[in-house]
């Protein structure tokens, strides 16, 4: 919950960049911001136990498995306008026990991982079709970004609502 | 709650619009940011404003920010961001626990950003700048921002549900 996430991002970044990145600034910082979200979501998925899936700290809002259930979907959504595919899933609406929603949350990362691995700057501006508006790919990138990471907000609180420490405070001890 | 993810979307498109293309920034493309970035102030502000003052100790667990420290939280950093854009130390921080404090704490934080934007040039969004990441170009630092209010608002978010009151709109 502190900012332990951003100074895990900063220190990927500025241990893992390789020399091609100077030619490919945007990506990089596309790719580097991805890969920090994307496993702190997939440990936080890994963390709660089967029964937390059903935990809503409200009735009004999605269980934390929905949560996860709508941030894979959302996998399908981003990257493949990204992509010019067509793929989706309805893990939202239906979400399956956890262990098969870890699975479906992995495979849906995986998907996203193949849009950000064919990224690089030249490739970033070209227009893709998202949510009927015609934008810059790599703006459907940053979307993607921040999306997860707010979803990510939400479930921290559902974790810790839980007794659980969320994934991104680890470090911290607490 | 559901569909605010994708009202967040529509709203925030222009914003990132500009973000992803930052590299390349226009002239005029801070002011354009700084157009979007007042929206964002905004309901970051109205979801500071929906939680009760008795509520601002409000906290999930006990090892976590309460709520006005949540808040004040996201106003420092704010701060940090947005002094290191224009490469100078960000003002003294307000050390108000009360309601009406933190959220003029965390108004003042977006108004400074919003002073501070539209000014930028296309070589300072390119050039590196102190930031509480670690030295980043100043497209970084803007989606950085963004990113950063994103997370502690998915928080405030449930923090309010937990309370039983209902998260602002997103504001246009």
């Amino acid at each position: 919950m502190l900012r332990l996430p951003f100074l895990v991002l900063a220190a990927t970044a500025a241990c893992s960049v390789p020399l091609w990145s100077q030619d490919n600034p945007l990506s990089t910082e596309a790719k580097s911001d991805y890969k920090v979200v994307r496993n702190l979501v997939i440990r936080a998925a890994e963390k709660v136990p089967d029964a937390g899936y059903f935990f809503k700290p409200t009735p009004e809002v999605r269980s934390f498995g929905q949560l996860i259930g709508h941030i894979a979907d959302d996998q399908y959504r981003y990257c493949s306008a990204a992509k010019g595919e067509s793929k989706s899933s309805q893990f939202e609406k239906d979400p399956p026990p956890k262990a098969e929603m870890v699975a479906a949350l992995k495979s849906a990362f995986a998907y996203c991982d193949t849009a950000y691995e064919e990224l690089v700057d030249a490739s970033a501006t070209e227009k893709v079709v998202f949510l009927g508006r015609t934008i810059p790919k790599l703006t459907v990138f940053t979307l993607h970004a921040g999306h997860a990471w707010e979803h990510y907000g939400n479930a921290v609180v559902y974790m810790r609502l839980q007794g659980i420490v969320p994934p991104s405070s680890e470090r911290a001890g607490k | 709650m559901k569909l605010r993810p994708l009202v967040a979307l529509v709203v925030l498109i222009p914003v990132l619009l500009f973000a992803a293309n930052a590299a390349a920034a226009p002239p005029d493309a801070s002011g354009e940011y700084s157009k979007h970035f007042a929206a964002l102030g905004k309901l970051s502000v109205a979801v500071a404003q929906a939680m009760p003052p008795e509520k601002y100790s409000f906290r999930p667990h006990p090892d976590s920010m309460n709520f006005g420290e949540l808040m004040s939280h996201i106003a420092k950093t704010n701060y940090l961001f947005c002094a290191g854009l224009k490469d100078s130390a960000p003002p003294a921080f307000s050390s108000a626990t009360d309601k009406d404090g933190i959220v003029k704490f965390l108004s003042d934080s977006f108004e400074y950003c919003s002073a501070v934007i539209p000014g930028l040039s296309s070589e300072q969004m390119n050039q590196t700048h102190s930031s509480p990441d670690g030295r980043l170009p100043g497209r970084e630092v803007l989606l950085a921002m963004y990113i950063h209010v994103a997370h502690h608002r998915g928080q405030a978010e449930i923090y309010l549900r937990d309370n039983d009151i209902k998260p602002p709109s997103y504001i246009i």
